[in-house]
C-alpha cells in the first residue's frame, strides 16, 4: 500500500489545487493506496478542503491534525498515521503529473534496493524564480559519501517504511516553521546515506511546483533561509564531529566564495552565505542553550537514534 | 444559462477578425463565467476592438511571446474550473459551451472534451465536417460511452491514434482546469513552432476519460497567411514537434516507434514534396538527420540527385524529366 503524505499550514487554495491534482492521477491497478493530509495549526479553512476532497473525488483521504509547528512535527505525524509500506512525501504548493503514482509503483516493484527515491521537480510556469528545482532527465544513485542535497528535495520524496526503522522520523528542530527554516530533508537523507541507504533519483516521478515568490526580494528571502537551513545543519553535524559533514561545509564555502566572483549570481550567492552563518550562529546558540538546560533539541519521533 | 468556464483567446494582430470571434462566444446560449482575451503584442488596434465589449471581455496585454505563452497567461489569469480555448480567427456556434459542459456534469471525471467543426473561409463553410471527412477507421474499436447522439466519452488513451489523424484543434477543447495544471501547460519554448497544438494535444491525449462532440460546434478559418496555409511549413512543424515529443514526453514501449515512424513519413513527404519545388536546400535538410535505411529507392535516387552539382543537375532534370509547370 502507498501513502501519499501532504502537509500544509494556512494555505487552503495551494492545497486545493494540490489535491485536484491527486484527483487526476492515473491509478495504478489492484494496488490500494490513501492520501494523508496533514494540517499543521492551520486557522484557515484547510479542513473543509480536504473534507471536501475526500467527498468529491472518493479517495481514501485521512485528514490528521498536528498542533505542534514545524513541517518535521507534521511529517512524523504523517508518518504515524499512514498505513502504507510506501510513503510519498509531497508539499501544499505542488502538482502532481497524472502519471506520477504509477511511476512510483512501478519504481518501487523495479528496484527494492533503494529505500529513498527523489522525483524531479519542475517549475509549474516558465516565468518562476528557478528555485528548488532539480530537472536533470537521467536517473542517478547516491550512497555514502556524497552530498546530501543534490538527490532532490522532500516536495517529492518516496520513502520505503523498512528505512523508518534504523532512520526515524524528521528532525524537528529542523524544516520550515522553526528557527532554521529547513534542511530537514536533507539531514534525514544525511542520516539514510550514513545508515547505508541507497538512495535513487527517477526523473520520470515528475511533480511540478507552483511556488508564489514573484518578487525578487521574496526570492532573495527564500535564498536566505535556504542558507540558514544549510548552516544549521552543517553546524548540527560539525559538533557532532562528523568529518564528512565538515569537509561538505567546507566545499560549500570555497564553491560560494569563488561564485562571488560570478558578477550575475554574486548577489544570491552573498545572501546565501550571510544565511549560512546566521544559521550556523543560531544553531550554535540552541545547541549551547540545550547543553545548560541538558534537555536535547529537537529530534525525530526517537530522539535516541537520530542525534548519535 | 451560466456555466463555471472560462474562455482564453490568445491574439496576434487580428482586428479585422476578432470582434467575430468575440461576438460569437459572448453570445452561447450557456454564458461563460469569464472571457480573457490575451493580446500578444498587437501593433494594430486590437485592444480598442476588445475594449468596446465592455466588462464581458477582459484584456491582458503581453510582450509578443507567440500563441503558448499566451494561452498559459490567460489560464492563470483564469479563475474558473473549467477552461476552454478559443483562437481569435475562428468562430463558435451558438451551442458550443452548452454542448461540453453537458459532457462535463453528466460526468465530473471526464478530463477534457473536443468536438467536431467545420471549416471555413471567406467564400464560405466546407461542406463536410471534420469527423465526417475522418475515416470510420478513427473510431474502429474505442471504447466509448454514448451519453446522446451527439455526445459521448471515450474510455481510452486516443494518443496513438492521433498520430495517425489529428482531430482536435486548440479551439474546440474544453478541459478542467485542475487536468490543465496536471499536465503542465502549454510549452512556451514551442510558441513560434508551425502546429504547436500538435504537442499539448497528444500530452493531453495519453489519458482518459474524454468527452466528444460529435456534431459541428466550431467554424475554424483557414486563410493564406494561416500558420497551416503552407503545407512543407506545417509538416516541418510536425517533425520537430514529435521530436520534442520524443526527447520530453518519454514515451513507452508502444508509443515510440509509432512516432519515430510518423517522423519518418513526414520527412519523405516533405522531401518529396521540395524535390518537386525544386528546393533542393529543404530537402536536403530534412533529410540529413535520417537514418540512411529510412529511404525508398525512389527517395534514395532524389537525394543523390540532390547533392549533384547545381550545373549537372540541372542538365539532368532539363533532360531527363519534365519541369513541373
Amino acid at each position: 500500500m502507498i501513502s501519499v503524505v501532504l502537509c500544509t499550514r494556512n494555505r487552503a487554495n495551494h492545497l486545493r489545487r494540490a489535491l485536484e491534482s491527486i484527483g487526476n492521477l492515473s491509478r495504478p491497478c489492484d494496488l490500494a493506496w490513501e492520501v494523508v493530509v496533514v494540517d499543521n495549526d492551520s486557522t484557515d479553512d484547510t479542513r473543509a478542503v480536504s473534507e471536501l476532497f475526500l467527498r468529491e473525488s472518493g479517495i481514501n483521504v485521512t485528514y490528521v491534525f498536528e498542533g505542534r509547528r514545524g513541517t518535521s512535527h507534521a511529517r512524523n505525524a504523517g508518518i504515524r498515521a499512514a498505513q502504507g509500506d510506501v510513503l510519498a512525501f509531497v508539499d501544499d504548493d505542488i502538482i502532481v503529473d497524472p502519471e506520477w503514482l504509477v511511476n512510483i509503483v512501478s519504481e518501487c516493484i523495479g528496484d527494492g534496493t533503494c529505500s529513498v527515491l527523489f522525483g524531479q521537480t519542475k517549475l509549474m510556469w516558465a516565468d518562476q524564480a528557478r528555485i528548488a528545482i532539480k530537472e536533470e532527465p537521467f536517473e542517478e544513485i547516491y550512497v555514502y559519501p556524497c552530498n546530501p542535497a543534490a538527490p532532490g528535495a522532500s516536495n517529492n520524496m518516496v520513502v520505503r517504511r523498512s528505512i523508518l526503522e534504523s532512520v526515524v522520523g524528521f528532525d524537528t528542530s529542523l524544516g520550515p516553521g522553526t528557527l532554521l527554516r529547513g534542511a530537514e530533508d536533507t539531514d534525514f537523507t544525511y542520516r539514510v546515506l550514513r545508515s547505508g541507504g541507497k538512495i535513487k533519483y527517477c526523473p520520470r516521478i515528475l511533480v511540478r511546483h507552483n511556488h508564489d515568490r514573484l518578487t525578487r526580494r521574496a526570492v532573495r528571502s527564500l535564498l536566505l533561509s535556504y542558507g540558514r537551513a544549510r548552516g544549521g545543519f552543517y553546524c548540527k553535524y560539525v559538533l557532532r564531529q562528523d568529518l564528512w559533514a565538515a569537509k561538505l561545509c567546507y566545499w560549500e564555502i570555497k564553491c560560494c566564495l569563488k561564485r562571488l566572483l560570478d558578477q550575475d549570481r554574486r548577489r544570491d550567492t552573498a545572501v546565501h552565505l550571510i544565511g549560512m552563518a546566521a544559521g550556523f550562529v543560531l544553531r550554535l546558540g540552541l545547541e549551547v542553550t540545550a547543553l545548560v538546560r541538558r534537555r536535547p533539541i529537537g529530534c525525530g519521533m526517537d530522539t535516541a537514534a537520530c542525534c548519535s | 444559462m451560466a456555466c463555471e468556464i472560462s474562455v482564453i483567446v490568445p491574439t496576434y494582430n487580428r482586428a479585422r477578425l476578432i470582434a467575430t470571434t468575440l461576438e460569437s462566444i459572448v453570445t452561447q446560449s450557456c454564458t461563460p463565467a469569464e472571457v480573457i482575451v490575451v493580446d500578444d503584442g498587437s501593433s494594430d488596434d486590437t485592444e480598442a476592438i476588445v475594449r468596446a465589449f465592455g466588462a464581458a471581455v477582459k484584456y491582458i496585454r503581453i510582450d509578443n511571446s507567440g500563441p503558448c505563452r499566451a494561452r498559459n497567461v490567460g489560464v492563470r489569469a483564469s479563475r474558473s474550473r473549467y477552461i476552454t480555448f478559443c483562437d481569435s480567427d475562428d468562430v463558435w456556434f451558438s451551442d458550443k459551451l452548452e454542448q461540453q459542459f453537458k459532457i462535463f456534469e453528466a460526468a465530473p471525471n471526464v478530463k477534457f472534451v473536443f468536438s467536431d467543426f467545420r471549416i471555413f473561409s471567406d467564400e464560405g463553410y466546407s461542406t463536410k465536417s471534420k469527423f465526417e471527412s475522418l475515416s470510420s477507421e478513427f473510431w474502429r474499436g474505442l471504447p466509448r460511452r454514448t451519453l446522446s447522439t451527439e455526445l459521448s466519452i471515450v474510455e481510452a488513451p486516443l494518443v496513438e491514434r492521433l498520430l495517425w489523424r489529428q482531430p482536435i484543434f486548440p479551439s474546440t477543447i474544453a478541459m478542467k482546469r485542475s487536468f490543465f495544471d496536471s499536465i503542465g501547460g502549454w510549452v512556451e519554448s514551442l510558441g513560434r513552432t508551425p502546429s504547436e497544438d500538435l504537442e499539448f494535444v497528444l500530452r493531453a491525449a495519453a489519458h482518459h476519460p474524454t468527452g466528444v462532440v460529435s456534431k459541428p460546434v466550431v467554424g475554424i478559418r483557414k486563410h493564406a497567411s494561416n500558420f497551416s496555409g503552407d503545407n512543407v511549413r506545417t509538416t516541418l512543424g510536425e517533425i520537430q514537434i514529435l521530436q520534442y515529443v520524443i526527447d520530453h514526453h518519454a514515451p513507452g514501449k508502444r508509443l515510440r516507434p509509432l512516432i519515430l515512424d510518423q517522423i519518418r513519413r513526414r520527412r519523405e513527404n516533405v522531401a518529396a514534396a521540395s524535390f518537386s519545388a525544386r528546393d533542393f536546400e529543404t530537402m536536403r535538410k530534412v533529410l540529413e538527420p535520417a537514418p540512411i535505411w529510412h529511404r525508398s529507392c525512389r527517395l534514395h535516387v532524389k537525394s543523390v540527385v540532390a547533392r549533384l552539382p547545381r550545373a549537372l543537375r540541372n542538365f539532368l532534370l532539363k533532360r531527363m524529366v519534365s519541369t513541373p509547370t
